[in-house]
């Protein structure tokens, strides 16, 4: 007994933080990723474009130099939140991510796209058919294939045209 | 008292243990499990759940480390490969030549990472190697391409070219977006994923 309590003990708060730091892994990345972009003067409900990704320009892990990035914040704590951005002539996503790095929302931005915007809600205030649930913060990102420089200025002058901002 | 004292050190013990063991899980610390395993394609690794609400917790978690923003599986597939054809480990110090043709996928691309997940830190240019790049210069479908991998620029200057000068213990990623359903549905019978054979290494002849 002297050594089995202790050892169920042991085992017992080893799997208690096992799980707690896990959990914890993704949401604390994320909140790094929402202070860097805020650090980098990328304001809330607004589309920027990222540079064109170089190894001196990369603010994320693993970015893809043949892709022209645009970032939004959003929180959707004080409100709903509409989210669109034009088409491109090859291939584009426009992505969604929660404040757990889970990717619950993508629409094709390509010549065939039919996308008209989505409106992000609490999921408490979701009672809109076609409406995205999102509690908190998140991460509106566009991504176009652009692998020159002349086709990442034309995909970066789009995010004048794309949305990302409060619904009244 | 000395229970009290076992139950304490225990707990202390238990709880650095326990976290000590999500970190390295998680893909936290270096050196440890990369972004997912669950499929292998001729070492071509790649993970379905990745960006999705469906991940189990430890794919999740390096899923964030190692590649944040990732996308569903449904909008792309990242396939993440760290040795050569042989087993040997990608390295700085060799040189390779990957060779390939058609993805069941509307754009691919691959591109090469240090082990710090980031682009190396060079100035040479060459950071990636597409499916733009196989259709200008080996014809629109690209379906017999290679270019080479090199800390340095090859003699033939025309031969295509991604530098891992300052890469390291570097790893190639395939991306391929919109892939196919047969893809999804079976990698291993869908996919011929690139080959990676190495030429030559600092200090070898030829």
């Amino acid at each position: 007994m002297r050594i089995i309590i202790p050892l169920i003990v042991f085992l017992i708060s080893g799997l208690l933080g096992h799980f707690f730091v896990l959990g914890g892994i993704p949401g604390f990345i994320m909140g790094k990723a929402h202070q860097t972009f805020e650090a980098q003067g990328i304001p809330e409900n607004q589309f920027v474009a990222s540079p064109r990704q170089t190894p001196e320009t990369q603010r994320i892990v693993r970015p893809s130099p043949d892709l022209a990035y645009a970032i939004c914040r959003f929180d959707t704590t004080s409100g709903p939140v509409f989210i669109d951005a034009p088409k491109w002539d090859g291939y584009g996503s426009l992505s969604i991510f929660n404040a757990q790095t889970d990717n619950v929302f993508v629409a094709n931005l390509g010549p065939d796209s039919d996308f008209s915007g989505i409106e992000v809600r609490r999921a408490a205030a979701n009672t809109r058919e076609g409406a995205l649930a999102l509690n908190g913060r998140g991460i509106a990102l566009i991504r176009r294939l652009a692998p020159t420089q002349e086709t990442h200025d034309l995909a970066s002058s789009l995010v004048a045209d794309s949305r990302c901002e409060r619904v009244q | 008292m000395q229970w009290v004292i076992r139950i304490i050190v225990a707990i202390i013990f238990g709880v650095n243990f326990g976290a000590l063991s999500a970190l390295w899980l998680g893909g936290m610390i270096s050196g440890s499990p990369s972004i997912g395993n669950a499929i292998n394609v001729d070492e071509w690794r790649s993970d379905w759940s990745i960006g999705s609400e469906n991940a189990d917790p430890y794919v999740r978690a390096r899923v964030a480390r190692n590649g944040l923003m990732g996308l569903r599986k449904e909008e792309a597939v990242y396939f993440l490969r760290t040795e050569d054809d042989a087993g040997e480990a990608l390295s700085e110090t060799c040189t390779y030549l990957v060779s390939g043709g058609t993805f069941p996928a509307a754009w691919w691309s691959i591109t090469l990472y240090d082990a710090d997940n980031r682009l190396p830190m060079n100035d040479d240019a060459r950071l990636s190697f597409d499916q733009s790049a196989a259709d200008r210069l080996y014809g629109e479908g690209g379906s017999d391409w290679s270019f080479v991998v090199s800390a340095s620029a090859p003699e033939r200057l025309e031969t295509p070219w991604v530098s891992s000068r300052e890469g390291g213990a570097f790893d190639l990623t395939l991306r391929l977006y919109q892939p196919s359903s047969a893809l999804l549905d079976d990698p291993g019978a869908t996919l011929s994923p690139p080959s990676i054979e190495r030429l030559s290494c600092d200090g070898e002849a030829g």
